[in-house]
């Protein structure tokens, strides 16, 4: 691997060596295994109902990770997913809580609040402690820790609460924009009606007022509707002035 | 700009940060007091600010860590969405999804009328020119 050191380091690694497998060709083939063996389209495939070496093994998608935790990308996962408590970490909880896991909205706040106070309250401490006797400044340090790390806690325990609200308002943002679009197309249909309304009713009194003039002047019939071309076509002009204004 | 539970932590990591450099300043700048009859101690490796200078620098330290402090506490009471359980979330969430369809499936009817107005019009316009 002399030029695997020369190339450019990508953020994540390389995808594993089998995905050349997922051709459309396999796939079809796999369709088609699935079709002989009566399976419908969402049912799993036996992996023992393909021969063990064929590349289409590597097409079924592997068994999910088993319960309690799993590693990916160096990085370790509970299953199902959660916040792992801060009694995990071996630090201990400074706030109380009624239910283990979610520490309801205003309660936060109170809890935050304290939390903020005590950390200002030890900061004084320890600069009492380094006057006084500055080798104990290990159990005010350890303290501060603590506090911080139940704050970072907290507030981390928050984030998909702020996720869901931030969804909320995205989503009223994005109504609003929509039933705006929809207004101003309406208004630009409206406009567009009552132009042609506007021409419509153009039209028929030119039309009336000719009759009038001269209702019989039928031999200048092509003169009529010559005038009458220009006026439309006036009109017409108009017309498209004011629609492109 | 970063949202409030971000901003939260920052300030909070910011504060911790402040908590240190105010020990630092304090031990690093401060003038040595005689022992009875000892001779002052001089430290080649601190540098001395005056009494007048030092007490403004300490006062200048607290006043930035109460301050820190004041907008921990602001920000903590400006949470977003403060007093709403997680059902009332899934709920409205859920209601804004309908909505939303509802307007996009009107947006589209609306942008097909409009389209059809605007043939209406280039209809209009082209016989205008033929005649």
């Amino acid at each position: 691997m002399a030029d695997s050191n020369q190339g450019p380091i990508s953020t994540f690694p390389d995808p594993p060596p089998f995905y050349t497998h997922f051709t459309p060709s396999n796939q079809a083939t796999l369709r088609a295994h699935r079709s002989t063996l009566g399976l419908s389209a969402s049912a799993p495939i036996p992996a023992s109902s393909l021969p063990a070496d064929s590349p289409l093994q590597y097409l079924l998608p592997p068994p999910p990770p088993l319960p309690e935790n799993y590693w990916s990308f160096a990085e370790h996962w509970t299953s199902p997913e959660r916040h792992p408590s801060l009694e995990e970490f071996g630090i201990q909880r400074l706030y109380s809580t009624e239910d283990e896991d979610e520490v309801a909205g205003a309660n936060r706040v109170v809890e935050l609040r304290r939390l903020s106070k005590s950390l200002l309250l030890s900061f004084l401490e320890l600069v009492g402690v380094m006057g006084v006797n500055p080798e104990e400044y290990h159990v005010k340090t350890a303290d501060i820790q603590t506090i911080l790390f139940n704050m970072h806690h907290l507030i981390n325990q928050y984030r998909p609460h702020q996720a869901r609200e931030t969804l909320c308002l995205m989503m009223e943002d994005q109504l609003q924009r929509t039933r705006k679009e929809t207004e101003e197309n309406r208004a630009a249909v409206r406009r567009v009606e009552e132009a042609l309304l506007g021409v419509e009713f153009m039209a028929r009194t030119v039309k009336q007022g000719e009759q009038l003039d001269r209702p019989f002047s039928m031999e200048s019939k092509e003169e009529k509707a010559l005038e009458k071309a220009k006026l439309k076509d006036a009109q017409g002009w108009h017309l498209i002035m004011d629609s492109t204004q | 700009m970063a949202d409030r539970l971000t901003q939260l932590q920052d300030s909070v990591d910011q504060i911790a940060t402040q908590f240190f450099s105010a020990l630092r300043y304090v031990s690093t700048h401060h003038d040595a007091e005689p022992v009875g009859s000892e001779a002052r101690m001089v430290d080649e490796g601190r540098t001395v600010d005056s009494p007048e200078v030092f007490e403004a620098a300490m006062n200048e330290l607290a006043r930035d860590l109460i301050v820190k402090s004041k907008q921990i506490e602001y920000l903590v009471t400006t949470l977003p969405g403060i007093g709403v359980s997680e059902d009332e979330q899934h709920q409205r969430l859920r209601y804004l999804e309908e909505r939303l369809k509802e307007a996009e499936a009107e947006r589209v009817a609306s942008v097909r009328e409009k389209e059809r107005a605007r043939e209406k019009l280039e209809e209009v316009i082209v016989n205008l020119r033929r005649v």
